[in-house]
């Protein structure tokens, strides 16, 4: 404690001197806190993340018990509309209503909001990964490697992507876990594209010439020059890629393919009850706002990242 | 292959020869033995006005099944015409006549002037399909059709409540059950079986899933049909404690985790599965039984579990004749499916003797017997039947719902016109109901066509149509039906026992030039009647 306070003090005159003195990272960050749309994205997903993790606190019932034989509860319960006793409603809290189950759907809101961005955050970790690897390898070696990789990708990249992920969930089964992986695999391509593009031009840099010139192999080449020179756009590709993995997961669930009964899994959410559009409505209402806003949340961040992060765009703000 | 020979005595009716006063010739056909499986030994048409069907086992149930929509008597010359197909030309003896079936839009019927009965009380009738109920419900208000079938549970009250409108609740003939195969753990254990019984709330099922009229199932049969219906076999009450110690007494683990199928497919006795899979869920999950619900599609889930590889599933049975061997026998009898695994011996002697009883109440004897060992053993949990409605314009006269959805419009009268528009989920698949099974193409055909017997409007009573009279000998064998004189076809043929013996015979004999129908799978006669004559050989 002490000795960093004296270093401080010992710093002054040079500060004076040559003006602050700040790590890259500050630099960006402070970029990122200029601009608004990062701002609101990254507010939005932090409640979400808080939402997530404190689900148990905040959801008022448990997410799959019916609220038959309750106290207090007033028949019929299937599709009861919400009500709030701060607004006259004298029976007991649902601040969303009961679901066709008679299920709280503010507590499966609350819970959806883990399977959500669990599935967000796992499938591009899973795309990231290997996208990333895929794409370094052909940009940085090329030649027929970069051919067969490439091409492959191709062939994923020609199909619809919901579509593909249907196919692979039709041969590995409906569930969750098998959902993401589709969804994961589906993604592959946008990273690979997106690493090698900027591996190719990143590999003819000097640094890197330099570092082959002293005798770097290719796996330090790859990971340790090349590798932390391309991760801009892929920070940026990767955060509007948890929003559309949230999307497509709420697809393949909304199709009966994906988180089955009775996960509250907000794709799931919406399926079972789009027949009751019209007689409901709260039912499909709130698990729909729920996709939009946590989708909109993490694209807001990722234009906004963008934005602060690319060298093009920088100032244009 | 076993090969059958046919004994045929089919000649061509002497049509050739307009002025002279000739007797056609009667046709009789028979099976060579009784070995080919099925239940009807031979038909014969005995003179022009008598028809005679030999069995080879007792069936007390036979004039339930003649009534059926699906044996409706078709004109010879017809059948003939159509190659076997009648799909878009049925002519029968019915009040209405087809007039013309826009594919995609309506079907027009004109009132049979020369109809041997009551004639129809509306010059024509029209049927219009919508598969939303909302839509239905809406042209109903718009005055736009006179009577809808099945208005969405949550219209009833809207319905009741519009003094123009009237509700006609339709008695659920049929019944939703949990289905246990017993040859799969831990459902090969009784007590598991016994503990989900008690388990289950089926009143809370009613009660929040199901439409009014809808009633808490004590056992397979529905109360609508009252032979096997036997009020005095109570079921196992709900009482998740009991359901705690049976399982505990069985000594599984708990939390049992159990897999629950089901398929996504609406039908009366079970209006919304995927909320009812969710409740049982949630319900056993109280007694600490862990359920995942799976979805599978309708026709592989229908296989799986007739082929007896579904452990815990939802399923239903919605009654095509009025008798309780179209329930029990058909699920818990001797030549049944695996969909309950192995079967029962109290439950499946009761019921073969009961099979071959003509006294009703000798029959409930022993039908409170295997209704009982049904209960004890556990096969399957009934929990409801379920309930639907029709609903007309109120000034309609003549207004009605029948438990087995077959209407008949010719009693209806729509004071205001001599129109009357009915509109129904969906549009028939043809209007040969001896090959179809969708109740929306046989509500279409029975306006047209009409079968020997029939069903009472708006009940599961049986009543003489083309045949005066019928009698049976004493062991329920030989069914000896007089039919009606003077009765003629909308084409003009009259109507003689030929004509039965042909409609008939095109279903039994698959070697027949006119078995062709529509798909040719002809799936009524062959479960009501247990196998086809000359059936090729399945390898």
């Amino acid at each position: 404690m002490s000795s960093t306070s004296r270093n401080v003090v010992a710093l002054k005159p040079t500060e004076d001197l040559l003006g602050p003195r700040r790590a890259p990272w500050r630099d960006t960050v402070g970029r990122i806190l200029r601009n608004r749309s990062a701002v609101v994205g990254l507010i939005m997903i932090s409640f979400m993340l808080l939402v997530a993790v404190g689900a148990d606190l905040i959801a008022t019932h448990a997410p799959n018990e019916p609220m038959f034989g309750k106290p207090g509860e007033v028949a019929p319960l299937p599709r009861k509309p919400p009500c709030v006793p701060a607004f006259g409603c004298t029976e007991p809290m649902h601040l969303m209503g009961l679901d066709q189950n008679a299920r709280d759907v503010f507590s499966r809101v609350v819970h959806g909001s883990r399977l959500s961005l669990f599935v967000g955050i796992t499938v591009v970790a899973f795309a990231l990964s290997v996208g990333v690897l895929i794409g370094l390898v052909a940009g940085f070696f090329g030649g027929w490697v970069e051919d067969v990789l490439m091409r492959s990708m191709d062939v994923l990249l020609a199909f619809p992507s919901l579509l593909l992920a249907i196919a692979i969930v039709t041969i590995l089964g409906p569930g969750l876990q098998n959902a993401l992986l589709a969804i994961g695999i589906v993604s592959v391509p946008v990273y690979a594209r997106l690493t090698r593009a900027s591996v190719l031009s990143a590999k003819e840099m000097e640094y890197v010439t330099a570092g082959r010139a002293l005798g770097a192999g290719p796996m330090r080449l790859m990971f340790v020059n090349i590798l932390p020179n391309v991760l801009t756009p892929l920070i940026v590709q990767a955060t509007l890629g948890v929003g559309t993995a949230v999307i497509e997961a709420a697809a393949l669930s909304f199709l009966g393919l994906g988180a089955q009964p009775p996960d509250p899994e907000w794709g799931q959410m919406l399926s079972e009850a789009r027949a009751l559009v019209f007689t409901a409505p709260h039912l499909v209402f709130f698990p729909g706002i729920a996709i939009t806003f946590t989708v909109l949340g993490f694209n807001l961040l990722g234009d906004g990242l963008r934005d602060a992060l690319d060298p093009r765009l920088r100032g244009t703000n | 292959m076993k090969k059958f020979t046919l004994l045929l005595v089919l000649l061509v009716a002497a049509f050739a020869l307009p002025t002279v006063a000739q007797e056609e010739e009667l046709l009789s056909v028979s099976a060579e033995s009784c070995d080919y499986g099925g239940i009807i030994k031979s038909i014969e048409a005995v003179d022009s006005l008598t028809v005679k069907f030999s069995l080879c086992v007792p069936d007390p149930a036979f004039p339930s099944k003649a009534a059926f929509s699906a044996f409706g008597i078709q004109s010879s010359e017809n059948l003939e015409a159509s190659g076997g197909a009648p799909i878009e030309t049925p002519v029968g003896t019915g009040p209405y006549s087809l007039e013309r079936w826009d594919r995609g839009t309506e079907i027009v019927f004109t009132r049979n002037e020369s109809y041997w009965g009551e004639p129809a009380k509306e010059g024509t009738l029209i049927f219009r399909w919508n598969s939303e109920s909302a839509a239905r419900v809406t042209e109903l208000q718009a005055g736009t059709v006179d009577g809808i079938d099945n208005p969405g549970p949550a219209d009833f009250a809207l319905i009741e409540g519009d003094p123009n409108l009237a509700l006609f609740p339709r008695d659920g003939a049929n019944v939703f059950y949990i289905g246990f195969n017993n040859t799969i753990a831990p459902f090969d254990n009784p007590l598991v079986r016994q503990a989900i019984a008690h388990a289950i709330d089926k009143q809370r099922i009613v009660d929040n899933f199901y439409p009014e009229g809808s009633s808490v199932a004590t056992q397979f049969m529905p109360p609508a049909i009252p032979s096997g219906y036997t009020p005095e076999v109570e079921p196992f009450p709900y009482d998740p404690e009991r359901a705690r110690e049976l399982l505990a007494e069985a000594g599984v683990t708990l939390p049992l985790e159990v897999k629950l199928t089901w398929r996504d497919v609406v039908r009366g006795y079970l209006p919304t599965p995927g909320i009812v899979a969710n409740d049982i869920a949630s319900q056993l999950a109280e007694v600490g039984i862990n359920v995942t619900v799976e979805v599978v599609e309708s026709g592989a889930f229908i296989q799986s579990v007739q082929a007896g590889t579904e452990g815990f599933y939802l399923l239903g049975w919605g009654a095509d004749y009025p008798d309780a061997t179209n329930f029990l026998d058909y699920h818990f009898g001797d030549n049944t499916n695996a969909q309950f695994g192995t079967k029962f011996d109290t439950i499946t002697a009761p019921l073969k003797a009961a099979a071959s009883l003509s006294d009703f109440e000798a029959r409930q004897a022993l039908y409170v017997e295997a209704n009982t060992a049904i209960r004890d053993n556990v096969p399957m949990i009934p929990v409801a039947h379920g309930g639907s409605a029709t609903a007309f314009r109120a000034e309609i006269v003549g207004a009605h719902s029948s438990p087995l959805s077959n209407e008949q419009f010719s009693v209806v009268e729509d004071p205001s016109d001599d129109v009357f528009v009915w509109m129904q989920n969906g549009e028939p698949i043809s209007l040969y109901c001896a090959d179809e099974t969708d109740g929306e193409s046989l509500r279409a055909c029975e306006q047209v066509v009409e079968s020997l017997l029939g069903f009472e409007v708006g009940s599961t009573g049986i009543v003489n149509v083309l045949a005066e009279s019928y009698s049976a000998n004493e062991d329920l064998t030989e069914w000896t039906f007089t039919l009606r004189e003077g009765v003629t076809f909308h084409d003009g043929t009259a109507l003689d026992a030929n004509d039965v013996v042909l409609s008939w015979l095109v279903q039994w004999d698959a070697s027949h030039p006119l078995h062709v129908g529509n798909s040719g799978q002809f799936e009524y006669f062959g479960s009501l009647f247990g196998a086809f004559l000359n059936a090729p050989a399945t390898e």
